[in-house]
């Protein structure tokens, strides 16, 4: 476990690390050679000539004056970029003064365009799974419906629409599924495997022939903590897709 | 502040009074508390730039300049007079060691010709630190310099090498491993 603390003076270590110096022995034998070989620094001698204020005027008189310069007048670089702006603007103004919105136009196509407006293409389904199948001698896509043999494992895919913290919970054992670390797994717009290079697979379990899983593409990460309120926790900034995966019942 | 430094007048202070005191005395006008700090404060100040540059002439001129910035009074007293000092020498030494190429003609002041001398580690093992100190990294060799040989706080030499404060103790514990590996090269 790297520690460090160790080595440094007496007055900076804290309670805890006094403590454990106290309690581990061959820890304060290494920390006391680590801090005498610090402390040898200052034993070391100063340096053989000291330099005096004359020199320093010397100096200064040659090199100097080191006066700091003054930020006066620094509200002069603010007129430029305000006239600049105030250009920009009214020219902005100019340009677009003909110009017309146009949803605001009557007309007939005029509902047809508010209708159309708010719909963007793929969201009500921005989260889907999909199913494979695995066994020994290789892996088949699965029609949608279809069931598993009760041999094979269930490989999913998540495509997802948008952006967003990606996470996969199976409903049946209420828990999270992917991603396996802490660490939040962000994704842009596409398809995933789950397990990447090498596929997780999820065979049938021996107390059921289907399992549940959801996806949830979020705003921003979110933990479950209860799993009784999986839906309700992830529904306020999460979009959700969820798949039952089902199994012949021989296997 | 500017108030309060006005009330600090020459005859308050003495060459024994406290750091703070000689400061705000020296930055509302009285020259012989600079004069106290600099008695103070310069073998200290000349023995850090000395490690740190390792060329003398270099090191002298950072010492230099830094009592001459510090004279013009341009500045505020943030924290302590030795802070700020140390502040000044750990940059335009890291800046120095930047610039190899500096001008590192200097003339000869006060009659004492600059660069006939050397840092002072008569004792072998001293000497043998000295080599190892040496070849650190200009960085490596302010952070344990100040914080053992100087013994500002870790909090104070974070701000002068200019690192988050809860990185110092790994900056400290990463130097001091350079340091130990540098003495098995030194024998």
């Amino acid at each position: 476990l790297y520690r460090d603390w160790i080595g440094i003076r007496p007055e900076d270590l804290s309670e805890a690390n006094r403590g454990e110096l106290e309690h581990d022995h061959s820890l304060a034998a290494v920390h006391r050679a680590e801090l005498n070989l610090g402390l040898q620094l200052k034993g070391l001698p100063p340096t053989s000539r000291i330099l005096t204020l004359r020199d320093v005027y010397e100096y200064e008189a040659a090199y100097g004056p080191f006066v700091q310069e003054s930020r006066r007048g620094l509200w002069l670089y603010a007129v430029p970029v305000l006239i600049v702006s105030l250009v920009g603007i009214t020219l902005l103004t100019l340009s677009n003064s003909g110009s017309r919105n146009p949803l605001s136009e009557g007309g007939f196509l005029s509902d047809e365009i508010a209708i159309r407006t708010p719909t963007m293409v793929g969201y009500p389904d921005a989260v889907s799974i999909s199913i494979g199948a695995h066994q020994a001698s290789g892996a088949r896509a699965l029609p949608q419906g279809a069931t598993l043999r009760g041999f094979e494992s269930a490989i999913l895919t998540i495509h997802v629409a948008g952006t967003g913290f990606l996470s996969l919970y199976d409903l049946d054992e209420s828990s999270l599924v992917y991603p396996v670390t802490p660490e939040p797994w962000f994704v842009l717009e596409g398809s995933w495997q789950i397990g990447e290079d090498s596929p997780l697979l999820f065979p049938r379990s021996d107390f059921s022939s289907s399992r549940g899983f959801l996806a949830a593409l979020c705003e921003e990460p979110v933990v479950v903590i209860d799993y009784s309120l999986l839906r309700e926790t992830l529904n306020e900034k999460c979009k959700i897709g969820e798949v039952n995966v089902r199994w012949e019942s021989a296997r | 502040m500017g108030n309060a430094l006005r009330m600090v007048g020459i005859e308050k202070v003495t060459e024994e009074s406290s750091d703070l005191l000689l400061a705000e005395s020296f930055l509302a006008g009285n020259d012989v508390a600079f004069n106290w700090l600099f008695d103070r404060y310069i073998e200290q100040a000349t023995s850090f730039a000395w490690r740190l540059c390792v060329d003398p002439v270099v090191a002298d001129r950072v010492v230099m300049e830094a009592f001459a910035r510090l004279r013009c009074r341009g500045w505020k007293l943030h924290g302590s007079f030795r802070l700020h000092l140390f502040s000044v020498c750990h940059n335009l030494s890291v800046a120095a060691n930047k610039a190899p190429s500096i001008e590192v003609e200097a003339p000869a002041f006060g009659g004492a010709s600059i660069g006939a001398h050397s840092l002072g580690g008569e004792n072998v093992e001293q000497a043998r630190i000295e080599r190892a100190l040496a070849k650190l990294p200009v960085q490596a060799r302010s952070v344990l310099l100040l914080y053992y040989a100087h013994g500002l706080s870790p909090k104070e030499v974070a701000r002068i090498v200019d690192v988050r404060p809860h990185q110092i103790l790994s900056q400290i514990a990463g130097s001091r491993h350079l340091l130990r590996n540098g003495l098995k090269g030194e024998i």
